[in-house]
């Protein structure tokens, strides 16, 4: 007869050759690549593979939040460099000399400074836990179009519009921090989840 | 915690495939969540049958978490509104702006309290113990202290201007008696309302009392969209969702709060 089975190597109970996971003891079988699905944390079987695999997805998710932190920042240096530096050299209507007090000019800076900084800031506050650096994240780019807004009425009152005040970037980038969120709300599950195997 | 005691001589079976289906099988083999044997096939991986409590409690988490920011926007959206008409007519808000931006503030928040009354009237519920009433002016002295000390440095050091809250009210008969009403009562009863009531209350179940403490008084500085009121208002904020916390009422923290405008109105009225 054929081997159709595999025995668990914590239980020796028959598994099937392409399962992740023993039906018997939910323990990590070879195949295992991620960590269990959380139903239970009273539930979370406890073997050497399994909470290696737990401690790896906890760190590849708070990555994962802390990384849409670093993503956001890194973008907005970027792209805001390259705003700055296009609008000062094409010298268009609405750019940085056109406005009176150099308005612009100072959200512009605001922007690529404390903007950047700041997430750059979170980001490793999100490396030891992801969950409010991420929700911070969140909100201040939230604030962040709504002061773009402001400004776009503004330069429209002046007659110097540009564009529009919400671009794809701005949506590219609500989506990249609504998934860090994501993330982090995992890893936090999978914290407790730890703590509770642990205790 | 239930550690495995299935061992290898319960599994004495000739034929393998009955032993598979048996009723010992506890996880499921591809997502390794745990099983019901009465159940056809596992609800985590066809996303079928009803949610484990793990997986309730992270999309209660994920809904706690959008109620929160979507009631930031919102009040975001009123904030942008108010700072936008301001700017086309080239003057601060009035009394008759700061009504309509006092109500449709007082409006969204009444939605989510709607939306999740149990968040909201938690922090009412409370009364508090006595003597945060009586710390309450206290520590508002304490941070109109803080905050007309950093608003004075950054004039002096960086030459940002002083802010004047009494000025739109000038042409009343008495300017201090209607900045008490539309700059110190209705902020704070909706601004602690919304902040320390709702926006406190969803995040507190997700997030550790310091971390809430952080992000709530942060979305409170932020949503000011005044730079120079940042340092003083995230302080202002943090000692209000402290307070809040500890007294487990919201009551006196709408004390601080309004003892804060006022004491602010009342030196600025005196010429300070």
């Amino acid at each position: 007869m054929t081997q159709t089975t595999i025995s668990c190597p914590h239980c020796a109970a028959p598994n099937e050759p392409g399962d992740a996971f023993c039906g018997s003891c939910g323990k990590a079988l070879p195949l295992a690549k991620s960590s269990p699905r959380l139903v239970d944390t009273n539930q979370i079987p406890t073997s050497g593979a399994t909470s290696k695999l737990v401690s790896d997805d906890l760190k590849k998710q708070t990555k994962k939040a802390a990384n849409a932190l670093l993503a956001v920042g890194i973008l907005r240096l970027v792209l805001v460099g390259l705003l700055t530096f296009g609008s000062i050299q094409s010298q268009v209507p609405g750019g940085i000399k056109a406005v009176p007090g150099g308005q612009l000019f100072i959200i512009f800076g605001v922007e690529i400074g404390m903007v950047s900084c700041l997430f750059f800031a979170l980001y490793f506050w999100a490396r030891v836990s992801p969950l409010p650096a991420c929700i911070v994240g969140l909100i201040t780019y939230a604030t962040l179009i709504g002061i773009n807004v402001v400004t776009f009425i503004s330069l429209a009152k002046a007659n110097n519009a540009i564009g529009s005040p919400v671009g794809i970037l701005d949506i590219v980038i609500v989506v990249v921090l609504v998934n860090g969120i994501a993330a982090a709300i995992k890893q936090r599950r999978l914290l407790t989840a730890q703590a509770g195997v642990a205790a | 915690m239930t550690e495995p005691t299935t061992d290898s001589s319960s599994f004495p079976e000739p034929d393998a495939a009955v032993s598979l289906e048996t009723p010992t099988r506890r996880f499921c083999k591809r997502c390794g969540a745990s099983w019901q044997p009465e159940w056809p096939t596992c609800p985590h991986c066809d996303r079928a049958g009803s949610l484990g409590p793990v997986a309730a409690e992270i999309s209660a988490d994920k809904v706690a978490i959008r109620r929160a920011v979507i009631l930031y926007a919102m009040l975001l959206g009123v904030s942008i509104i108010s700072i936008s008409v301001s700017l086309v007519q080239n003057a601060p808000l009035g009394a008759g702006g700061l009504a309509v931006e006092s109500a449709l503030f007082a409006i969204i928040t009444a939605c989510f309290i709607f939306l999740a009354p149990r968040q909201a009237l938690a922090a009412y519920a409370h009364t508090g113990s006595a003597i945060w009433y009586l710390l309450a002016p206290l520590i508002a002295l304490g941070t109109v202290a803080i905050a007309a000390g950093i608003i004075h440095a950054l004039h002096v050091y960086a030459g940002v201007e002083e802010l004047h809250y009494l000025d739109v009210f000038k042409h009343y008969r008495n300017p201090l008696l209607v900045g008490i009403f539309w700059i110190a009562l209705m902020p704070a009863l909706t601004e602690e309302t919304a902040f320390r009531g709702l926006i406190l209350g969803f995040l507190r179940p997700v997030l550790s009392d310091n971390e809430v403490i952080l992000v709530s008084a942060g979305m409170f500085a932020i949503l000011h969209l005044s730079p120079v009121g940042f340092p003083h208002l995230f302080l202002l904020g943090s000692v209000l969702a402290f307070v809040r916390i500890k007294s487990r009422s919201i009551y006196p923290g709408m004390l601080i709060h309004f003892s804060h405008n006022l004491f602010v109105l009342i030196l600025e009225h005196s010429g300070h």
